[in-house]
C-alpha cells in the first residue's frame, strides 16, 4: 500500500524540487485520500471479531461493549466533544480492523505500522502504542509474563532509588523535576493532584538517574503526558472528562500500572531521541541545522524571508525539537502525531525533522506577511492551532511524508542546495 | 565526528545570522532595545515579565522552553521606544541558546528566588558568562519572591555590591518594585545604545563585524 503512494508522490514532484506550497497541500490531501481510500477497501474486506484481545492483565472493564466504549472515547480524544457520525463510524471501521491484527497469538508487526501510521482508533491505542514502543512483544502469550515483570521492575527501582532525591547528589535533579510539574499544564486540572504529580515525579527521577548521560533536561516532562493520558484514558468510563477526572476513582493499583507502563514506553522512545539531551543537545542543534537547510532547499521565499529579519532557525525550532512540537500543537494533535511517530521508524528522530519543516512551510502566507524581526518571532512562538485536529495533523504528515521521501534517502539531493 | 562538525557550522552561522539590528533605528524612526532576563529555573523571570507587560499575575506559570520574546512599545522621556524582553530558560542544560539570548543586548536583569539561596549562589555563574559575551552592559539584579520571604529585604547581598549592580526587592505576586525594575532596566537600556561607554565593547563589536 505504501509503495503505491510513493510511486505517486515520486511521480509528481520528481521533476520540481522546489514545489509551491498550495500544490504541496493538494499532494498532500492526495496522499491522504490515497491512504485512506486503500485502508477502506480493505476494510471491506474484513470483519473484526466483536470480542475485545486485550490481555487480563491490562483490561480493566471488560462489561463494557466495544461500541460503547469507542465512542466515548472518541469524545475523549477530540477532547470537545465535537466528533461526527461519518467520522465515528469510520473510526469503528478501523477499530475493527486492529482488531483483527491484534487479536492473533502474534502480531504481525509490519502491518499493525502501517496501518497506525494513518492514526490509531482511541480504543486500542493504549495496547498498540505499548506493542509499536517495543515494551510488549509481538507475541502474546508473554504479555502476562512481561507486565508482571516489568511492573515489579518498575516499583522496585522506585524502591531502591526514590528515596535518593533528597540526598546531595541527586538534590538538582529533583528539585528541578520538582518545580517543573505543576508548571506543565497548569490550566489542566487532571495534572494538578497530587497523585498524578508524585507519579510523573517518579517516573521523570528515575528514568534521570538511571540515564545519567543525560539526566532530566525540562522538556522531557511534557512527553509523559501523551503516554500517560493515553493510558489513563483506557480506564475511565464513557462518560468520565479526563481533563476533570480524579484519579482517586481509579481501583488501587491502576494507577501504579499506568505509572510503570508510561516509565517503560517513556524509556524507549527516549532511547530514539537521547542525543537531544545529552551535553550540549547535539541531537537538537543538528536536527535544527538540517531544518534550515531543508526550508532553504524546498521554499527559498520563506528562508531568505526569515535571513532577511535576522530570524534564527534555532531561536525557534530549538523549542520545537526540545518539545517535539508539544508547545505548537494541543494535546490531542501530539496523540495523533505520535501515532505515526510510533509506527515510523525513527519517528520521535529523523521523521520528526520532517515534520517540523512541513510545520513551518504551513504557515508561509502568514510569515511573509510580517514584515520584521519581532513580528515574526511573536508569531512563530503563538502559531494558532488551537483549534486543529486530526485532521490537520493527517495534512501535515502526508505533507512531512513527502519531504521524506524526497529528501532522506538522497543527501545529495540535500547539499546541492548550498 | 561528523555531528561535531556540523556542531561548528551551527554556531558559525549562528554568528552571522543571530546579528540583529538593534544598532539602527527602527524603519519610523523609533529606538529600539533588547532586555535580557537571566537566572535560574523557576525564579520567575517569566512571571515578573507578565505583571510588568500585562499588570496581571496567574499564579500558575508554564515552564519557558529555550526563549520567549515579548514586545513593548514604551514612551521614555517623551520618545517613543521600541522594547524587546528576552525571556530564557533557566535550565543550564541549554546553553547551547546562551549565545544568541546575549546578542546584541543592551541591558539585563539578573533574578534570583528569596526563597532558595542556590539561585543567588549561581548569580555569580550567570554574571561571569553574560560579561564574556557583554562585557559592559548595564545589569540590574532583582530579589523575586519577597512577599513569601519579607526579611530578605533586610538583607544586603555581597555579589551585587562586588559587582556595583543594583539590587531590586521585587515581587511578580503582588507587584512590588515591578515597574521601577524594568522601567530603569529600559531607561540604561537607551542610555547604553546611545553611548556605549565601554570602548572595550564597540571594539568587540566592531570585530564580530568583520
Amino acid at each position: 500500500m505504501l509503495i503505491k503512494v510513493l510511486g505517486f508522490i515520486f511521480f509528481i514532484h520528481m521533476e520540481d524540487p522546489k514545489i509551491q506550497p498550495q500544490v504541496a497541500q493538494t499532494t498532500a490531501m492526495k496522499v491522504l485520500e490515497t491512504h485512506q481510500g486503500l485502508c477502506e477497501q480493505e476494510e471491506l474486506l474484513e470483519k473484526g471479531e466483536e470480542s475485545p484481545s486485550k490481555s487480563s492483565v491490562s483490561s480493566p472493564r471488560k462489561a463494557s461493549s466495544i461500541k460503547a466504549k469507542t465512542e466515548a472515547m472518541m469524545r475523549l480524544a477530540s477532547q470537545r466533544g465535537v466528533s461526527r457520525v461519518g467520522e465515528q463510524e469510520r473510526e469503528l471501521g478501523r477499530h475493527e480492523k486492529f482488531q483483527a491484527i491484534l487479536k492473533g497469538p502474534n502480531i504481525n508487526l509490519h502491518e499493525l505500522r502501517e496501518l497506525s501510521w494513518s492514526g490509531i482508533p482511541t480504543s486500542v491505542r493504549p495496547i498498540t502504542w505499548k506493542i509499536l514502543a517495543g515494551y510488549l512483544p509481538p507475541n502474546k502469550d508473554r504479555w502476562d509474563t512481561i507486565y508482571r515483570k516489568k511492573r515489579e521492575e518498575y516499583w522496585s527501582y522506585v524502591q531502591q532509588y526514590y528515596d535518593s532525591r533528597l540526598e546531595e547528589i541527586h538534590a538538582d535533579t529533583y528539585r528541578q523535576i520538582h518545580i517543573d510539574i505543576p508548571r506543565m499544564a497548569p490550566l489542566i486540572p487532571l495534572f494538578q493532584q497530587d497523585l498524578v504529580q508524585d507519579t510523573f515525579e517518579r517516573i521523570l527521577f528515575i528514568w534521570a538517574i538511571r540515564h545519567p548521560a543525560s539526566g532530566y533536561v525540562q522538556g522531557i516532562n511534557d512527553l509523559v503526558t501523551p503516554i500517560f493520558v493515553v493510558f489513563l484514558q483506557e480506564f475511565l468510563l464513557p462518560n468520565d472528562d479526563i481533563d476533570n477526572y480524579d484519579v482517586r476513582k481509579l481501583y488501587h493499583d491502576a494507577l501504579q500500572q499506568i505509572e510503570a507502563d508510561s516509565y517503560w514506553c517513556l524509556s524507549h522512545l527516549l532511547d530514539g531521541i537521547q542525543d537531544n539531551y545529552t551535553f550540549a543537545q547535539p541531537g537538537i542543534q543538528n536536527k535544527v541545522f538540517q531544518l534550515k537547510e531543508l526550508i532553504q532547499r524546498i521554499d527559498v521565499s520563506l528562508h531568505e524571508h526569515l535571513c532577511q529579519h535576522e530570524i534564527d532557525y534555532l531561536q525557534f525550532s530549538f523549542r520545537w525539537m526540545n518539545n517535539l512540537l508539544m508547545r505548537e500543537i494541543p494535546l490531542r494533535c501530539t496523540i495523533r502525531l505520535w501515532d505515526t511517530y510510533l509506527a515510523e521508524k525513527d519517528g520521535f528522530a529523523t521523521f520528526h525533522l520532517y515534520v517540523c519543516a512541513a510545520f513551518l512551510i504551513h504557515w508561509n502566507a502568514d510569515l511573509l506577511r510580517e514584515r520584521d524581526f519581532q513580528g515574526l518571532m511573536l508569531l512563530l512562538q503563538n502559531l494558532p492551532t488551537q483549534a486543529w485536529t486530526d485532521k490537520d495533523i493527517g495534512m501535515l504528515l502526508a505533507e512531512a511524508f513527502r519531504l521524506k521521501y524526497m529528501f532522506a534517502d538522497a543527501p545529495n539531493h540535500l547539499s546541492g542546495a548550498r | 565526528m561528523a555531528a561535531q562538525q556540523n556542531n561548528e557550522e551551527i554556531r558559525d552561522s549562528l554568528g552571522e545570522k543571530a546579528e540583529l539590528d538593534y544598532d539602527e533605528k527602527t524603519k519610523a524612526g523609533e529606538l529600539a532595545v533588547k532586555v535580557i532576563c537571566l537566572g535560574d529555573s523557576a525564579v520567575g523571570k517569566s512571571k515578573l515579565l507578565e505583571r510588568f507587560l500585562v499588570d496581571g499575575y496567574k499564579p500558575q506559570q508554564l515552564s519557558t522552553y529555550a526563549l520567549t520574546l515579548y514586545r513593548h512599545r514604551m514612551t521614555i522621556s517623551d520618545e517613543s521606544v521600541l522594547v524587546d524582553f528576552w525571556d530564557t530558560a533557566g535550565q543550564e542544560r541549554f546553553q547551547s541558546m546562551h549565545a544568541s539570548y546575549y546578542h546584541q543586548g543592551h541591558a539585563c536583569i539578573l533574578v534570583f528566588d528569596a526563597t532558595r539561596k542556590i539561585t543567588y549562589k549561581n548569580l555569580t555563574t550567570w554574571y561571569k558568562e553574560l560579561r564574556h559575551h557583554r562585557p559592559s552592559i548595564p545589569c540590574f539584579c532583582a530579589v523575586n519572591k519577597i512577599d513569601v520571604n519579607e526579611e530578605v529585604t533586610q538583607r544586603s547581598f555581597n555579589f551585587p555590591a562586588k559587582y556595583d549592580i543594583p539590587i531590586y526587592y521585587v515581587s511578580a505576586a503582588n507587584g512590588t518594585n515591578v515597574v521601577k525594575l524594568f522601567t530603569d532596566a529600559v531607561e540604561a537600556a537607551i542610555r547604553y545604545k546611545k553611548n556605549p561607554s565601554d570602548f572595550n565593547d564597540i571594539i568587540l563589536e566592531e570585530l564580530e563585524r568583520t
